[in-house]
């Protein structure tokens, strides 16, 4: 059975994607410091909490820098909501913390990603259908996100990523009249702005891409 | 633009592990019991749950987290909680049990301080307001707390900004006047939610899912809780979206 | 003001015992607890789920209603009502369930609230003709006066009229059925005895309400022995209740009484209203809500009995399974003996009394075995929350 690290950052609530993880028939573990990394092929960074919570506390423990060793080690990372904002550089919740940078882009309020109408509503919540960019070649992760690409995720977001490199976008939500990225790969660095443990069953789809 | 779609809420109020509803927030019956109730609307097509433990006031203490625990074993929807919520201790706990948002209102009117602590450490997106407006006459809305027990003097629309101000990510209002009523959703009431930018979900009265479309007609509402219809057996979630489908109204 | 010894009077237990299942104590009069510590009313409310056989009560209310029915649509049945949750039941059900005409009669409140007046003009307009008899105001104030001064309850002369007129109209309209909703003694108190028969004599009947008190008792405060007569039946009215044949019944007694299952009732059917704002003493909004001065009767009994409308409210809610006793409990320790203070001035107006003869008057009836003193403060020796 695969073994999943889900990183613990001081936020809670690593039970809903313990529960994922379990239903799609792996094993997840808590990983609290940087030696529970060990051997361990696939990580999650979980999206919950704030910016500068989670990169306090994570240094605090070692597990920043033995993210950026994994990614750079080709170890599997997927990052949901922050645990997505995570990789970048830069941070805007709460202060100037410097995120991971394994990716380059920005971290933007919502507001800023255009000007958007009268009634406009933000936080993003809810379920979305996003246009996935399927790569030509099939692997067994475009398979499986294929059974899903026309289905429904769950959004809960104030912030939104924006990658220097557009190539890695994979998907993005159409929100007013703003493009906003949904979810990103780059060789091992897989990351969604939504919930897969929050998106039913198609949600649990997109975890088992993730470790397939 | 892509129009949202409007979620649809069950609403569970719980007390001692069973179901309960009552009308305009008094009296209350069990109705039936909130696990098997909350697995059948998640394989029916709910969106997501609100649970509220209804004396929770009375303790000053919220105790929905062992049944938390074993609901979101079995469903994987966000999860929203709320009743009796004090202290960042109180979210803290309720996060470690399951839930994916917890919702506030009489923590809140106490100490609004408490909302931007909140937003502060879990993010907006995690909490949400939970309001109870009663209509004082044709055009003034007040806000209540403690179940539907006290009332604050508090105007509605002085409320909701400052809800946003201090970083909520979401608002839950019920309307006092109509819920358990079945008379349909409170559209005056609803005309007030124009004044914010968060996502609303609205609540109270809801009988037929022509109420959706009467509704939507006045205000772009993000979701809308139902708890009467569905706890009384008088309609399915999965009625109500392919009714909503027909009638070109987006939902999930 | 000479301490009134409420112990004495009513014949208090010295020793404060609660209920092991509701939150009564052994201080409500004729109030009874068996070998296991559980009250008379909670004993009865098992009475009423197992040992009653309903549809034969059922079939009772329909061979006296058959009895009565009148055939042309005229009054048939006289319902003491108020507007309120129970009344506007009980008027529905023998309307539209038992095929009845009935007759709604209602004693004006000492003052009506808001919400009072609403509830009795949704009754009337969702299809009832309604008798409202008031009471001659500078009479009824003299007398209010009177019976908080008295007997420490300003709601005598209410239950004066409230237990006579109706008979009065009945009398009038030669209409022999007079219909009340409970029996108080019976659903409250567990009177075992009493809750087989759906009816009682009229002498039993008032006897029981008045405690022991009638209108002539309030002579010597001035009032005309003719303003006094309005307030009871004459001996030539109780001679016409005998020859006519006017019976009493209890709506109780035939359908099992559930005062939340009312508040449901009345709320779909009869356009019935709850209190806008939380009931003063209580949790509730759906009970007691029509008088201004209802908030007095139930200070005055936590007062006498230690044990307010709180208390009241929640037994019959754990009674009935709506609560459970540790609620019941928390309830009683946040709302029970909660000062009416939103009629305050509004009741010291009515009754022309100062605030100095008001707090006399409470003090008076505070018994030694209930109450104790302590930094200026009054506080209960006992409460079912601390005794726990």
């Amino acid at each position: 059975m695969k073994k999943v690290a889900v990183i613990d950052y001081g936020a809670g609530n690593q039970k809903n994607i313990f529960r994922a993880i379990k239903a799609i028939n792996c094993q997840p573990v808590l990983a609290s410091k940087k030696s529970d990394l060990d051997g361990i092929r696939y990580i999650i960074v979980p999206g919950m909490g704030s910016f500068s919570v989670a990169v306090r506390h994570m240094k605090k423990t070692g597990l920043f820098e033995a993210l950026i060793e994994a990614a750079n080690n080709n170890i599997k990372i997927l990052g949901i909501c922050l645990g997505l904002q995570l990789f970048f550089e830069h941070g805007d919740e709460g202060g100037k913390n410097n995120g991971l940078g394994i990716l380059k882009g920005k971290i933007l309020p919502l507001e800023n990603f255009c000007d958007f109408a009268d009634d406009y509503k933000i936080p993003v919540m809810g379920w979305y259908k996003i246009g996935w960019i399927i790569p030509k070649e099939e692997t067994e992760f475009s398979k499986i996100i294929n059974k899903v690409s026309d289905k429904h995720m769950y959004f809960a977001h104030s912030f939104g990523v924006q990658p220097e490199n557009k190539n890695i976008e994979l998907s993005t939500l159409d929100y007013y009249d703003a493009k906003i990225v949904a979810a990103i790969k780059k060789d091992n660095i897989f990351g969604t702005q939504f919930h897969p443990e929050k998106s039913g069953e198609a949600g649990l789809k997109i975890l088992e891409a993730f470790v397939s | 633009m892509s129009k949202s779609n409007i979620r649809i809420i069950p609403r569970l109020d719980i007390k001692s592990g069973k179901l309960i509803k009552g009308i305009k927030l008094e009296g209350l019956r069990v109705v039936g019991d909130p696990f098997e109730s909350a697995i059948r609307y998640y394989n029916d097509g709910a969106d997501e749950l609100f649970f509220h433990d209804a004396v929770a006031s009375l303790y000053d203490q919220n105790h929905l987290g062992d049944f938390l625990e074993l609901i979101t074993d079995e469903v994987f929807i966000p999860v929203t909680v709320g009743g009796g919520i004090r202290s960042v201790e109180d979210a803290v706990y309720l996060f470690n049990k399951g839930a994916d948002k917890v919702a506030l209102n009489t923590a809140f009117v106490r100490n609004p301080k408490l909302i931007e602590k909140l937003a502060e450490l879990f993010g907006s997106q995690s909490v949400v307001g939970s309001i109870e407006a009663k209509c004082i006459n044709d055009d003034r809305w007040e806000i209540v707390t403690e179940s539907g027990r006290e009332n604050t003097g508090i105007e509605l629309n002085e409320w909701m900004g400052i809800l946003q101000a201090k970083g909520v990510g979401e608002i839950f209002i019920t309307s006092v006047d109509n819920e358990g009523t079945k008379k349909g959703f409170d559209l005056k009431l609803a005309n007030y939610m124009k004044v914010v930018n968060v996502p609303v979900i609205f609540c109270g009265g809801f009988n037929n899912p022509k109420n959706i479309h009467e509704l939507v007609s006045v205000y772009n509402v993000q979701g809308i809780g139902i708890a009467d219809y569905l706890h009384y057996k008088r309609g399915k979630i999965s009625d109500i979206k392919t009714w909503s489908k027909q009638n070109t109204i987006n939902v999930r | 003001m000479k301490n009134r010894n409420p112990k004495e009077l009513y014949n208090l237990p010295e020793k404060v015992e609660y209920c092991t299942r509701c939150v009564i104590s052994n201080q409500r009069p004729r109030i009874s607890f068996n070998d296991d510590g559980v009250c008379s009313a909670c004993q009865f409310a098992d009475h009423k789920n197992t040992g009653i056989n309903w549809d034969k009560r059922k079939k009772e209310l329909e061979i006296l209603c058959n009895k009565h029915r009148s055939s042309d649509g005229s009054y048939d049945v006289i319902l003491p009502g108020s507007g309120g949750k129970d009344s506007n039941y009980v008027a529905h059900m023998l309307k539209d369930q038992y095929g009845m005409t009935p007759l709604m009669v209602t004693w004006a409140p000492h003052i009506y609230t808001e919400i009072g007046r609403e509830n009795l003009t949704s009754i009337i307009d969702s299809g009832f003709d309604n008798i409202l008899v008031t009471p001659n105001g500078a009479v009824h104030r003299l007398m209010t006066k009177a019976a908080f001064l008295e007997m420490g309850d300003p709601f005598q002369p209410f239950i004066f009229g409230q237990y006579s007129a109706p008979f009065r109209v009945a009398i009038q309209y030669k209409i022999p059925l007079v219909f009340y909703g409970e029996d108080g003694e019976v659903e409250y108190g567990g009177s075992m005895d009493m809750s087989d028969r759906p009816s009682l004599g009229y002498k039993d009947f008032v006897n029981n309400r008045f405690s022991g008190i009638f209108p002539e008792f309030f002579a010597k405060y001035g009032i005309k022995p003719k303003d006094l007569e309005r307030y009871s039946l004459s001996k030539d009215e109780l001679v016409s209740l005998k020859e006519l044949n006017i019976e009493q019944h209890f709506f109780s007694y035939y359908h099992k009484w559930i005062p939340q299952e009312n508040f449901y009732y009345a709320l779909e059917h009869t356009g019935f209203n709850l209190n806008p704002e939380r009931s003063e003493g209580t949790f509730t909004k759906y009970a007691s809500l029509d008088d201004q001065l209802d908030g007095f009767h139930f200070y005055l009994a936590y007062i006498k009995f230690g044990h307010g409308r709180c208390t009241s409210d929640a037994a019959h809610e754990i009674r009935d399974g709506y609560l459970s006793r540790e609620e019941g409990v928390a309830l009683v320790k946040k709302y029970d003996g909660e000062f009416p203070k939103k009629y305050y001035e509004i009741f010291l107006e009515y009754a022309g009394i100062t605030e100095q003869q008001f707090n006399d008057v409470i003090d008076s009836w505070r018994s030694d075995h209930l109450w104790e003193k302590k930094d200026n403060k009054w506080n209960l020796r006992n409460t079912v929350f601390n005794k726990d």
